[in-house]
């Protein structure tokens, strides 16, 4: 049991913490080939979960694929993962993406889906299919943050979603880490909140002009130089 | 038979503050000691404090050989339950106070790594837990002296 407690207090206290304000951060703690290089310490059964987990929220799996794809491949990706409180913790923020997916289609209006035709995870569809026409599907209550999403939805204010959806995720993670310092689940909340950073930290939309300038001068020094 | 049981306990009264302050010790400093080696990767300085504050739970096994070699006498079915009363429930105190020091420090150093002018205040929990282990301690020496010694 300590052992558990305690397996990889080594690995953890050598990562720097994260800030506790996820938009006053500028850069990730560490960069991603010191993570990779720390995170070598996992066994090799952890290291396998922390790739499924990593794999089932990243994009990337989900180009070019439909709904019903992306939720078969991803229940098949989640059986393969061992803790349940990592799924439980996966679930969440698949659930929580089935909702804004909701919201983005009715907005972009779509019809409402067929019984049983609403692709998702969790409870979440029934609910969607049953309450299309409501503006926060009829579990507003249970979801508080939604009726605030579907505003910013319908205003097309992408950003302020993208900061409060970050934020849902920067928060929740922090509250579940909270009963986990130095054992499996505690490795994986770093990670994934470093993803988060990683993402906000990409939005950036400074540093995205100041980059942008910089190729444009490149660019433009290239262009000189072969003239 | 029962007497040969009797005195089997008292033996193992004897010397288990000893084994389990021992145990306690190694699991404390090992859990302690991870974090120290982890903080010294990400940081600078402060070096020498981590590997100090790691080796804070080593104290439970000097307890428990201290108090191992007072209860020391010629073990007879007399006195027998009291060496095995004081020795086990001793033991049992300083082993559990050993592994949730080493938990604590680990906790200290992974604060104090993140921000280093916490560092005295970051040791206070590991400190209380040392208190009660001396508690521990004290009070065993005081009770053993109450057993005849023959």
């Amino acid at each position: 049991m300590i052992g558990e407690r305690f397996k990889y207090t080594m690995l953890l206290a050598s990562l720097p913490p994260h800030a506790p304000d996820l938009f006053s951060t500028t850069q990730t703690p560490v960069s991603r080939f010191q993570l990779d290089k720390r995170l070598a310490l996992l066994e090799a059964r952890d290291a396998d979960d922390l790739r499924h987990i990593e794999e089932l929220l990243h994009w990337a799996h989900a180009e070019s694929r439909t709904d019903e794809q992306i939720i078969k491949k991803s229940q098949e990706t989640m059986a393969l993962i061992h803790d349940d409180f990592l799924k439980k913790l996966i679930c969440w923020r698949l659930e929580l993406r089935t909702l804004i997916s909701a919201l983005r289609k009715r907005h972009a209006g779509l019809p409402a889906p067929d019984k049983h035709a609403f692709a998702g995870f969790g409870k979440w569809p029934f609910f969607i299919v049953k309450n299309w026409h409501e503006h926060d599907f009829g579990v507003g209550y249970q979801v508080p943050w939604l009726s605030q999403a579907q505003e910013l939805i319908a205003q097309n204010r992408s950003y302020a979603l993208e900061k409060l959806l970050l934020n849902l995720v920067w928060q929740y993670y922090a509250r579940e880490g909270s009963q986990h310092y130095f054992d499996f689940p505690a490795v994986v909340i770093y990670v994934l909140r470093w993803n988060v950073i990683h993402r906000w930290t990409n939005y950036n939309a400074a540093s995205a002009a100041e980059r942008f300038d910089q190729l444009v001068d490149a660019g433009i020094e290239k262009l000189v130089l072969n003239d | 038979m029962t007497e040969f049981i009797v005195i089997f306990l008292g033996w193992m009264g004897l010397f288990a503050p000893m084994a389990l302050g021992a145990i306690g010790s190694i699991i404390g400093c090992t859990i302690a000691g991870q974090a120290a080696i982890g903080a010294m990767l990400d940081s600078e300085s402060g070096y020498g404090r981590y590997v100090g504050v790691s080796a804070m739970p080593s104290s439970q096994v000097i307890y428990g050989i201290v108090v191992m070699f007072t209860l020391n006498r010629t073990i007879t079915a007399n006195i027998a339950p009291g060496i095995f009363a004081i020795g086990i429930l001793s033991a049992l105190a300083l082993m559990l106070s050993a592994i949730y020091q080493g938990q604590c420090c680990a906790s200290a150093i992974h604060a104090a790594k993140a921000k280093p002018e916490i560092f005295g205040l970051s040791i206070a929990p590991a400190a209380i837990v040392e208190g009660f282990a001396v508690f521990t301690f004290i009070f065993a020496l005081v009770l053993a002296d109450g057993i005849p010694k023959t």
